[in-house]
């Protein structure tokens, strides 16, 4: 199995497009959830070894889900990658300066984003 | 004086009635003479008969009628004459006469005129009264040509022009000139010097207008820095009035950056510098003042009579803030919204295309490949629209510092190399020496490197070359990217640098691209205090060049940096 990452994406044809990019061209491991708290609920279980996390969220942004999730037992040291369509450099900034690996831009590209994300990882 | 009259004033015409008159009374005179002589019985003279004595008597009277009437006549026109002569003068004295003949060419004009036009007789007579007519004002000469050949008077206020190119203004009456018979032989002008009357009333105006200015307005000597005016905001918020400004410098409301630092009048000047040397027309500086935001101008007024004087205007800029921050928002929130949609329909497409779901039949695919496309267009504009919003708003954040060009223009070329290929055309480097420095933010300067050579790589023709060229001047950095394709033609080349503008519109979907990049290409250089410009010849190429300063110059900056008011 390959590296398990838990996505996180309030629009649902976003996360249709990234199911397959990640699972079916990536050979990920995915686990998906449309809201902040229903990634808090099912973390723990799925113990994913990167966090994927869309920004701008109703209800819980992706950076207040980063910063909830790092501090539960064993996530601290989890690596967090996040997309977002708002990639201004004091947004990149802000989202580094929290502890983000790196800032995927949306749109993004299904047929090398698994790349990107390897690259990151790699660095 | 009417003109029967004029022509009995001549003095020949005087010289004649003289002759008539002692013609007429010699033969009374005569008799009155004999008469005596043969009474008083000197001489034995004949004795004339009784009828003699009265014809002498009427003779003698009719002549002292004439005497007495004709010198009263001949007092009344001297004096006429001496009033017309001091009239004349009068006229010289107050107004600027000039005369043309019928081609309009100067036949005389007074000293006055000469005076104030700061011409000699010689430089005007037989030549054009458009001499001293300024170009704008060529349409009212006209009209006033016309009016005059009709033989019709014209009065108004005409602005002339001075040998040295300075303007009069006057208030004009020019009459037609006739002869005899009533034909038009020329005209005469007559004109009052308004000049200063019209500069008072002007100045006087825009006081006013300066006054009720919700801006505040100060003005101060150049020389002894001492307050000249406040308007009325001004006066609102210092809490000066008419009385004590005139009392106060510009040190008593300008200080410089914290208020335990007392500001001279050495680093006053070095501030104002580049407006005394005439480097730049204003300086412009935000500041806060009291928690609110205020734009502060200082301009370096050099009027025609009197001293200089240094003019500042502080402006209340809090609702610009704030409007600002919410169209930043607004833009924002946009761009996210737009591209989340985006997100889906350029993921979705890309990963049918890929043929993760299999092939589909030609039609199918050139479809797919159109929406595929346009929706990367969508997406490119999009950016674009923000950098460029973002950019000529003065909100993109330069980080200016010396960069090594040579590397990063090595960095850019193989940026663009995969893109470069897919046009089968290559990019050759011109003096890339390392060490040669531009003051500029590497990131911003990438950005336009990489425009400049896309552009030159879609516009090139197969198998062609990309020249790109560093070269070192005297206080700039050139740089220019030059193609041999297809130029641009010459009717599309002034508008070249305007958003949303491609040489021709078909080309925006045939090359790709928005329209904005040119414009963005021009901001972003400007923003970092360089200048960009191109040559184009169609069918030869095109050469874009831009030129960035060496080092941080930006006089206007240490100076606004310096200039701060002191908080209330």
């Amino acid at each position: 199995m390959g590296l398990k990452i838990l996505h996180v994406e309030d629009d649902l044809d976003i996360q249709e497009i990234a199911k397959l990019s990640l699972e079916t061209i990536g050979g990920f491991e995915i686990l998906q959830c449309a809201s902040g708290k229903q990634a808090l609920e099912e973390a723990h279980n799925f113990k994913p070894d990167l966090f994927l996390f869309d920004v701008q969220m109703p209800e819980m942004s992706g950076d207040v889900l980063y910063q909830e999730i790092k501090v539960m037992p064993d996530m601290e040291n989890i690596p967090a990658i996040f997309m977002t369509a708002r990639a201004q450099a004091k947004d990149v900034a802000a989202l580094k300066e929290l502890g983000a690996l790196d800032v995927v831009t949306k749109p993004f590209d299904p047929m090398t984003l698994p790349d990107q994300i390897r690259e990151i990882l790699a660095r | 004086m009417d003109n029967a009259k004029q022509i009995w004033m001549n003095k020949d015409s005087r010289y004649l009635l003289t002759l008539v008159v002692i013609s007429f009374v010699s033969p009374a005179a005569i008799l009155f003479i004999y008469k005596i002589l043969a009474v008083t019985e000197i001489f034995a003279l004949p004795v004339l008969p009784p009828i003699t004595t009265l014809l002498t008597l009427v003779l003698t009277v009719v002549y002292l009628g004439c005497f007495w009437s004709f010198h009263n006549y001949f007092k009344v026109v001297h004096k006429e004459e001496r009033d017309t002569a001091h009239q004349t003068e009068a006229l010289n004295q107050h107004s600027m006469v000039t005369k043309t003949d019928l081609n309009s060419d100067i036949t005389y004009a007074n000293e006055k005129f000469l005076f104030i036009m700061g011409y000699k007789l010689n430089d005007l007579v037989g030549k054009t009264s458009s001499t001293y007519w300024p170009d704008q004002e060529e349409a009212l000469l006209h009209e006033i040509r016309v009016t005059l050949r009709m033989g019709k008077k014209w009065s108004g206020n005409v602005q002339l022009e001075t040998k040295d190119g300075k303007p009069v203004h006057t208030h004009s009456t020019y009459v037609p000139q006739m002869n005899k018979k009533g034909e038009l032989i020329g005209s005469i002008a007559i004109r009052t010097d308004i000049s200063d009357t019209k500069v008072a009333t002007g100045d006087k105006n825009t006081r006013r207008s300066l006054h009720i200015l919700r801006d505040e307005i100060y003005m101060f000597e150049a020389g002894t820095l001492c307050y000249t005016y406040l308007n009325q905001a001004a006066m609102k918020a210092t809490g000066w009035n008419e009385s004590n400004y005139p009392q106060k410098t510009v040190f008593d409301r300008f200080m410089p950056n914290g208020e335990n630092s007392a500001m001279n009048v050495k680093t006053f000047y070095e501030c104002v510098r580049p407006l005394v040397n005439s480097e730049v027309e204003e300086i412009t500086q935000e500041l806060i003042m009291g928690g609110k935001p205020y734009e502060v101008k200082i301009q370096l007024v050099r009027p025609d009579v009197g001293k200089p004087y240094f003019m500042t205007i502080v402006r209340d800029i809090s609702e610009r803030h704030a409007f600002d921050k919410t169209k930043d928002e607004f833009i924002s929130t946009v761009s996210h919204e737009l591209r989340t949609p985006l997100t889906s329909i350029k993921g979705a497409l890309g990963l049918v295309l890929s043929g993760a779901f299999g092939e589909f039949n030609e039609g199918a695919t050139k479809m797919l490949n159109i929406a595929h496309r346009n929706s990367d267009r969508l997406s490119l504009l999009i950016n674009d629209i923000l950098d460029l919003e973002k950019t000529a708003a003065g909100r993109m954040e330069f980080n200016l510092e010396p960069i090594d060009m040579a590397e990063l223009i090595n960095d850019s070329i193989q940026e663009n190399a995969p893109y470069c290929k897919q046009y089968d055309v290559s990019m050759v480097g011109i003096g890339l020496n390392e060490g040669v420095l531009a003051y500029c933010d590497r990131d911003r300067v990438f950005q336009v490197m990489n425009n400049l050579l896309s552009n030159a790589a879609k516009f090139s023709n197969k198998g062609a070359e990309i020249l790109i060229d560093l070269e070192e001047r005297d206080s700039t950095i050139y740089i220019s990217v030059e193609d041999f394709g297809m130029g641009i033609p010459q009717g599309a080349q002034a508008t070249i640098f305007e958003r949303f503008t491609q040489a021709d519109s078909s080309d925006r979907r045939e090359k790709g691209g928005t329209g904005l990049g040119l414009s963005i290409v021009k901001l972003l250089v400007e923003k970092q205090n360089g200048t960009i410009d191109f040559v184009s010849k169609p069918g030869e190429g095109t050469k874009f060049f831009f030129e960035l300063p060496k080092t941080d110059n930006d006089v206007s900056g240490e100076v606004s940096d310096s200039l701060q008011i002191a908080a209330e």
